[in-house]
């Protein structure tokens, strides 16, 4: 497959993509809607629970080994916290989040799209180009960064109004770093292929 | 552009075409109008040479400063 092959064939997958998230925002915002206008639309009881992070939980019981009683404990896991008649205001949170998280990937596809549509037209190395790739970089740290921001206040916020007795829940803000340093290597990509256009001009304009 | 190209003026007083010129030196008109119409950004000393030597003309008389001020 050469080259032009390749290029239109990731073209028609981002289109296909770029349609399917689109879907996905509408149907956010169509809930978000609907709630709105009914609050008991999504019974929060029926959902799946919060995914939570617990540093220690602590279990009144005893466990029974070789016919021995021991106490026991289990420290540093994940599982998700159901409450019965948990308040709304967290699946307006969460909703929030996904808008947010879908809206960026949107917006990294829509570079994308341009920059392939670019290529396709035999037009590599445009200032556009450059321009499109520094905001899929910043695009990649914000979808990094934002999400995880209203998860970890939401999670805060569900943490602080139930109280445990036997259970110590974490609430760390943690972003995958690795994510973080791609999108700066995709910006730094963004800075040379900027200036290298630059070179090309001056080249071009050099009698 | 503080610096502007007289490149037309001299080619007018030597009554010479742009293409005349581009013939006679192997430079193509592209290339030539880029430097007329002042979009150049840089000029080679072999492009100068040529020019000056068809022209009988010195670089002064090609280039002129021309402060923004003006």
């Amino acid at each position: 497959m050469d080259n032009y092959k390749i290029l239109k064939f990731t073209k028609i997958i981002l289109n296909v993509f770029w349609f399917m998230q689109i879907a996905f925002i509408a149907g956010i915002i169509a809930v978000a809607v609907l709630l709105l206008f009914n609050i008991d639309l999504i019974d929060l009881n029926n959902l799946n629970g919060f995914k939570i992070q617990f540093s220690k939980i602590m279990f009144n019981e005893q466990l029974s080994f070789r016919g021995e009683s021991y106490d026991f404990n289990m420290t540093n896991g994940e599982g998700r916290l159901h409450v019965d008649n948990l308040d709304q205001i967290f699946v307006y949170l969460r909703i929030l989040a996904a808008f947010i998280h879908a809206s960026i990937f949107l917006m990294i596809i829509y570079f994308l799209r341009k920059i392939f549509i670019n290529l396709t037209d035999n037009k590599y190395f445009i200032s556009k180009n450059g321009v499109y790739i520094k905001y899929v970089g910043f695009s990649i740290i914000l979808l990094e960064l934002i999400p995880d921001f209203i998860y970890y206040f939401t999670d805060r916020l569900i943490i602080r109004s139930i109280e445990f007795d036997s259970i110590i829940i974490k609430n760390n803000f943690h972003f995958n770093y690795h994510n973080i340093l791609l999108g700066l290597l995709v910006f730094v990509i963004s800075i040379v292929f900027l200036r290298g256009i630059e070179l090309k001009e001056d080249h071009d304009l050099t009698i | 552009m503080p610096i502007v190209t007289n490149l037309d003026v001299v080619l007018a007083k030597r009554k010479m075409t742009l293409t005349e010129l581009s013939e006679r030196i192997g430079i193509t008109i592209a290339n030539l109008s880029i430097l007329k119409s002042g979009k150049a950004r840089a000029i080679r000393f072999s492009t100068l040479e040529l020019i000056c030597d068809e022209l009988k003309c010195q670089p002064s008389d090609l280039f002129e400063f021309v402060s923004d001020e003006e």
